[in-house]
C-alpha cells in the first residue's frame, strides 16, 4: 500500500459512504413498512448466509421485523461485514471505521425505537418476564419457530439461540421465563457494542419496576389484597428482575444499581411497605415457620430482610414489629423460638446492637416472668393454706391462680391505660403476687395493664327445657370481658352505663366488648336494642340462662371495632387469636393477667396506616436532637449544609430525616441555647458549652 | 457602641475624691445625687428597679387579654409622661431605655443600669432628658447599633422568664421599630400579614432567633425580584421564613 491518500480518498471514502447509506435504508425500512431499496443484491454474501428474509429482499417488500428479529438480522450483518472484512484483507483502519459505521446505522440510532416497539421490544419482553408466567405462552411457541427459522441455517457467533429453554421454576416458587431471557440477552449484547444505547435498556428497566411496583402499592390502597400478598409480590418481582440483570444483561453494575434504586424508590412511597413487610414478618413467625428446619427458616427470613435493606425508614418497620412481637410473646403465639430468635439476630446485623437491644429485652422479661412465676407457685405451696385471706367466698373457696408476665417498660410497646376494676377474687389474687414480686425485687413499681389478658371463667348454667342436669361452661375471655360478666352475678340485668360505672373500662373497649359477649353465635348477654350497636347509655344487658354451646370450653371472639361503632372507626383492632387447644381446664378458676398491654391502639400505631405513626415521630425528634449535639459538641462550628448531611449520614441507618425536620430541631436546640449562630455567618452554627 | 462598662467615668476620676454617691457632684460630669433622686422618684416603692410593673410597654393587657391605652404612672410611664413620649406608640421610648442600658430584666431598668446610663448620656435632670430626645430617632443609628437595638426590642418585651413573645405583640413591635424605610414596606407589611393569616399553631410563639432572621432576611431580600433567588434547600433560615417566602409564591401566582 503505497499510496494511502488514494486509498482513502478513491476507495474507502466511498466504500464507507455505501455502507453507510446501504445500513441507513435497510435498517430504517426493517423498521417500518417501506419497500427495501435495490442494493438488495448485496446482501447474498459470499460466505453462503442464507436466510428466509434475504430471500424475501429479492421478491417483495420488506416485511416489518419485530426487535427480535431485528436483533438477529442485525447481529447477522455484524458477522457478515466482519468476516467479509477479513477475507477481503481491508487494512485495520477500514475496518474497524466500517464496524463502527455498521453499530451507528444498526443499533444506535434505532436503540430507542427498538425498546419501545409494541409487543416486541425490550420493554415488552421485560413486561412479559415481570407478569404472570401463564401469559404469552402462546406467543412464545410462535415466537420460538420464527427465531428457530430466523436463526438456524447460519453461522451465530457469540450466545446464540440454542432453542427454546422453557420456563424455570425457582425454590420459591417463582416461575422465570427463560426464553425471554435469552431475548433481552441477545438484545443486550447486540447494544452493549454502542454503550451509550445500554441508557436505553436501564431506562426501560426501571420503569418497569416502578409501574409494577406502584401497582402493588395501589393494591394496598385500595385494600384489594392483604399485606403479605404485597410482600409476596415485590419478593417474586425481586428475583425475576434480578434474574434479568444477571442473566440479560450480563450482572453489569449500572443494572444493578438501576434495579436497587427503583425499588428503593417505590418501597419508599409511603410507610405502607413498612407495615406489609411486619405483618408478612408476623403471620411468618406465627405459623408459616412452625416446625420448619434451619435451611427453611434462614431462607425465609433472608428474603424479608432483602427488602428490609431497601427501607428508607427502618424505625417504622421496628414499631410495628415490635408491636406484633409483644402480642406474639403475651399470647404464646410464636410458631418457633429459634425462628424468632433468628429474625432477632438479622436485624442485630444489618442494624447494629442499638436497633434490637430493646428487643432482646422483651425476650428476656418473658424468660424472667416464667422463672418468677414458678418462684411463686412454690412460694404459694410453702404458704399454710388454712390462712383467710387465701379463701374467697365469692370463689366458692377456691382461690383464683394468676399466671403473670411482668415486663419492663422502657423494653416494650408503650401503653398508659388506667386499670378497669376487677372482680374481687382476682384483685386479691393479683394483690398477693403484687406483694411476693415487690418483697422480692424492692424498689419496683408495678401497674398492671388490664387492657391485656385473660381469664376462664365457670359459668353455672341452669338444666335446659326437658333435663335436670345443670350445666357447666368453661369461658375464654378477655380481662375486661370478664370484669362485665362477674357483674351478672348479682344482678340479671344491667345498662350500658352501670356496667360503665362499675368497671371504668375505656369507653371504646367496654363497647366493643360488651358486643363480642352478645353476638348471635355466643349469646351469653341479651342486648337491649335491634341491630349491631349499642343504641346509648339505657340499653340493656341481660344474663341468657338459655346461652348453649357444644363446646365445655369456649373461647369467646372479639369483635372488631368497626363492627361493635357499626363502621365508624379509623383502623381494625385484630381479632384474638385462634382457639387455645389443650390447655389443662384449672380445678379453680386459673386466669393469665398481662402486666403490660400490647394491644395495637396504643400510641397511634395503627395498622395499616400510610404515615409515619406518633410514637416513632417522637423518637426521631430524640434521636435528631441527640445527634445534632453530639456533632455540634465535637466540631464546635459548623456550617447549616454540613451538619444536615452529617446528621443524615449518621442516622441513615434508621430512618431518612427531611431537611425541613432536621432544620426545626436546630431551631428548638437554638432556642434552648445549646446553639447559636455565628455573628459573622448566620449559617453558621456554633456549640455553647 | 456605647462602649464597656467602665467608659469615660473612671478615667475622669480624681484620686482622693470620695467615690460615695452622696453629696455633691462627681468629676464625671453629672450631678450623681441629683441622677438618684430622679430613679427613686420614679422607682416602685421598694425595689431598686423602675419598672412597668407588669405592663407591656406596647400596650396594657386587661383581664380578658384585650390591649389597652393606659395613662398609669408607674415606673417608666411617669418618665415618659414628663418627655410627652407615649410608650405605646411611640419607638424612642424603647431607644432611650436602650441607651439607658435596661438590659437585666425584661421591663423594667435597675438601679445600677440607670445610674450608668445616665453617666453614658450625661443626664442628671429631666430636662437634660429632654434635649436627648429628638435624638432617640432609629434613623441614626447605623446598621450594626440598630441590630443591637432590635435585639434588645425583643428581649425587654419578653413577659418575665418567658423567652418567646406573642404573635400579636411581635406584630405590633416589628411596625413600631421597622418602619421609616430601615426595611421595605413591602417586606414588613407582607410579613406581617403572613404572620397573622397562619393557621400554624407552632408559630404562635416567636423565638428570638426568628425575630433577628426576619431582620437579616429583610436586608438579603428586600423585594420580589430578590426573593427569586431564594433557595429552600440550602438555606439555614428558620423554617419560618421558609413558610413566609411560600406564603409569598402562593400570591404571586393568584395574581
Amino acid at each position: 500500500m503505497d499510496n494511502i491518500p488514494v486509498y482513502e480518498r478513491d476507495f474507502e471514502e466511498s466504500f464507507l459512504g455505501e455502507s453507510q447509506d446501504f445500513y441507513r435504508m435497510e435498517s430504517t425500512s426493517r423498521l417500518s413498512h417501506a419497500v427495501s431499496g435495490s442494493s438488495a443484491t448485496t446482501t447474498t454474501t459470499s460466505d453462503g448466509n442464507s436466510n428466509d428474509n434475504e430471500h424475501d429482499n429479492n421478491s417483495k417488500p420488506a416485511a416489518k421485523y419485530s426487535a427480535m428479529e431485528y436483533v438477529h438480522r442485525a447481529r447477522s450483518r455484524l458477522e457478515e461485514e466482519k468476516s467479509r472484512a477479513n477475507h477481503l484483507d481491508l487494512p485495520t483502519q477500514t475496518k474497524s471505521a466500517l464496524l463502527r459505521i455498521v453499530e451507528t446505522e444498526l443499533i444506535e440510532r434505532h436503540a430507542k425505537t427498538l425498546v419501545e416497539m409494541e409487543g416486541s421490544g425490550f420493554a415488552s419482553i421485560l413486561k412479559v418476564v415481570a407478569g404472570s408466567p401463564a401469559v404469552g405462552s402462546v406467543a412464545m411457541a410462535s415466537a420460538n419457530n420464527r427465531m428457530v427459522g430466523a436463526a438456524g441455517g447460519g453461522t451465530l457467533t457469540g450466545s446464540g439461540v440454542a432453542g427454546p429453554r422453557g420456563m424455570t421454576s425457582s425454590e420459591n416458587g417463582v416461575v422465570i421465563d427463560r426464553d425471554r431471557i435469552a431475548d433481552l440477552a441477545a438484545m443486550y449484547d447486540l447494544f452493549s457494542r454502542v454503550p451509550s444505547s445500554v441508557n436505553h435498556l436501564r431506562n426501560a428497566l426501571g420503569e418497569r419496576i416502578r409501574l409494577d411496583g406502584r401497582s402493588l402499592v395501589r393494591d394496598q390502597e385500595t385494600n384489594v389484597a392483604p399485606p403479605a400478598s404485597f410482600v409476596k409480590g415485590v419478593l417474586d418481582m425481586r428475583e425475576r428482575f434480578a434474574a434479568v440483570v444477571s442473566d440479560a444483561m450480563r450482572g453489569e453494575k449500572k443494572a444493578q444499581k438501576r434495579m436497587r434504586e427503583a425499588f428503593e424508590d417505590f418501597l419508599n412511597a409511603d410507610a405502607r411497605a413498612a407495615n406489609c413487610l411486619a405483618v408478612y414478618v408476623d403471620e411468618l413467625l406465627r405459623v408459616g415457620l412452625r416446625g420448619a428446619d434451619e435451611r427453611k427458616v434462614g431462607r425465609e427470613l433472608d428474603r424479608v430482610i432483602v427488602i428490609f435493606r431497601y427501607l428508607a425508614d427502618k424505625d417504622v418497620f421496628e414499631a410495628y414489629y415490635k408491636n406484633h412481637l409483644a402480642k406474639r410473646l403475651l399470647g404464646n403465639k410464636s410458631g418457633s423460638e429459634e425462628a424468632e430468635r433468628a429474625m432477632v439476630s438479622l436485624l442485630k446485623a444489618e442494624c447494629g446492637y442499638q436497633f434490637t437491644s430493646k428487643l432482646e429485652g422483651m425476650f428476656n422479661d418473658m424468660r424472667i416472668s416464667k422463672e418468677t412465676a414458678e418462684k411463686y407457685r412454690s412460694h404459694k405451696k410453702g404458704l399454710i393454706n388454712a390462712s383467710a385471706d387465701v379463701r374467697d367466698a365469692e370463689n366458692g373457696g377456691k382461690p383464683v391462680d394468676v399466671e403473670v408476665s411482668v415486663l419492663s417498660n422502657s423494653h416494650w410497646p408503650s401503653q398508659n391505660v388506667e386499670p378497669c376494676i376487677l372482680p374481687t377474687a382476682v384483685k386479691a389474687a393479683m394483690d398477693r403476687f403484687q406483694k411476693y414480686y415487690l418483697s422480692t425485687y424492692t424498689g419496683r413499681k408495678l401497674s398492671w395493664q388490664t387492657s391485656t389478658g385473660g381469664g376462664e371463667i365457670r359459668a353455672n348454667l341452669p338444666p335446659l327445657k326437658g333435663s335436670s342436669k345443670l350445666r357447666r361452661h368453661d369461658l375464654s375471655v378477655t380481662t375486661y370481658q370478664m370484669c362485665i360478666l362477674v357483674l351478672f352475678n348479682t344482678r340479671d340485668t344491667l345498662t350500658l352505663k352501670q356496667i360503665r360505672e362499675e368497671t371504668h373500662i375505656p369507653e371504646d373497649e367496654l363497647r366493643r366488648h360488651l358486643v363480642s359477649l352478645c353476638t348471635p353465635k355466643h349469646r351469653i348477654l341479651r342486648k337491649g336494642s335491634k341491630g349491631k350497636g349499642i343504641s346509648g347509655d339505657d340499653d340493656t344487658f341481660t344474663y341468657n340462662a338459655d346461652y348453649t354451646s357444644k363446646m365445655t370450653r369456649v373461647k369467646v371472639p372479639m369483635v372488631s371495632m368497626r363492627d361493635a361503632t357499626g363502621g365508624a372507626a379509623s383502623g381494625s383492632a385484630t381479632a384474638a387469636g385462634g382457639a387455645k387447644k389443650g390447655e389443662p381446664a384449672a380445678s379453680g378458676s386459673a386466669g393469665t393477667a398481662g402486666a403490660l398491654s400490647a394491644s395495637n391502639r396504643s400510641g397511634g400505631l395503627v395498622d395499616g396506616s400510610s404515615t409515619v405513626p406518633v410514637a416513632v415521630e417522637e423518637d426521631r425528634r430524640h434521636l435528631l436532637e441527640a445527634a445534632i449535639v453530639r456533632i455540634m459538641k465535637a466540631r464546635k462550628m459548623l456550617n447549616h449544609n454540613d451538619l444536615v448531611a452529617e446528621v443524615t449520614r449518621q442516622l441513615s441507618g434508621r430512618f431518612v430525616p427531611p431537611p425541613q425536620f432536621v432544620k426545626k430541631r436546630v431551631e428548638s436546640l437554638i432556642e434552648r441555647e445549646y446553639l447559636e449562630r455565628d455573628e459573622g455567618d448566620r449559617r453558621v452554627y456554633r456549640y455553647m458549652a | 457602641m456605647w462602649g464597656s462598662p467602665s467608659s469615660s467615668n473612671s478615667s475622669s476620676r480624681r484620686k482622693g475624691v470620695s467615690s460615695s454617691r452622696r453629696g455633691g457632684s462627681s468629676s464625671s460630669g453629672i450631678n450623681e445625687s441629683k441622677a438618684e433622686k430622679l430613679f427613686e422618684d420614679l422607682c416602685d416603692d421598694d425595689d431598686n428597679a423602675a419598672s412597668m410593673e407588669g405592663e407591656i410597654l406596647c400596650g396594657v393587657v386587661d383581664d380578658n387579654n384585650n390591649m389597652i391605652a393606659t395613662t398609669s404612672s408607674t415606673g417608666i410611664c411617669k418618665l415618659c409622661e414628663q418627655l410627652s413620649m407615649d410608650p405605646l406608640e411611640d419607638v424612642r421610648v424603647l431607644v432611650l431605655l436602650w441607651k439607658l442600658g435596661a438590659n437585666k430584666k425584661p421591663a423594667e431598668i435597675q438601679k445600677e443600669e440607670w445610674m450608668e446610663g445616665c453617666h453614658k448620656l450625661q443626664v442628671d435632670s429631666i430636662d437634660k432628658f429632654r434635649k436627648l430626645v429628638p435624638g432617640l430617632d432609629t434613623g441614626f443609628l447605623d446598621r450594626e447599633e440598630f441590630s443591637d437595638f432590635y435585639k434588645f426590642c425583643f428581649q425587654f418585651n419578653r413577659a418575665g422568664t418567658h423567652k418567646t413573645l406573642e404573635k400579636d405583640l411581635v406584630v405590633a413591635l416589628l411596625k413600631m421599630c421597622l418602619v421609616g424605610g430601615r426595611i421595605t414596606a413591602h417586606r414588613l407589611d407582607t410579613f406581617c400579614e403572613f404572620l397573622e393569616t397562619t393557621k400554624d399553631e407552632g408559630y404562635s410563639k416567636i423565638t428570638l432567633d426568628q425575630w433577628r432572621s426576619f431582620l437579616d432576611f429583610s436586608y438579603e431580600y428586600p423585594d420580589a425580584k430578590a426573593l427569586k433567588a431564594y433557595d429552600e434547600g440550602m438555606s439555614a433560615w428558620p423554617v419560618l421564613m421558609d413558610e413566609y417566602v411560600e406564603y409569598m409564591e402562593n400570591l404571586e401566582k393568584k395574581k
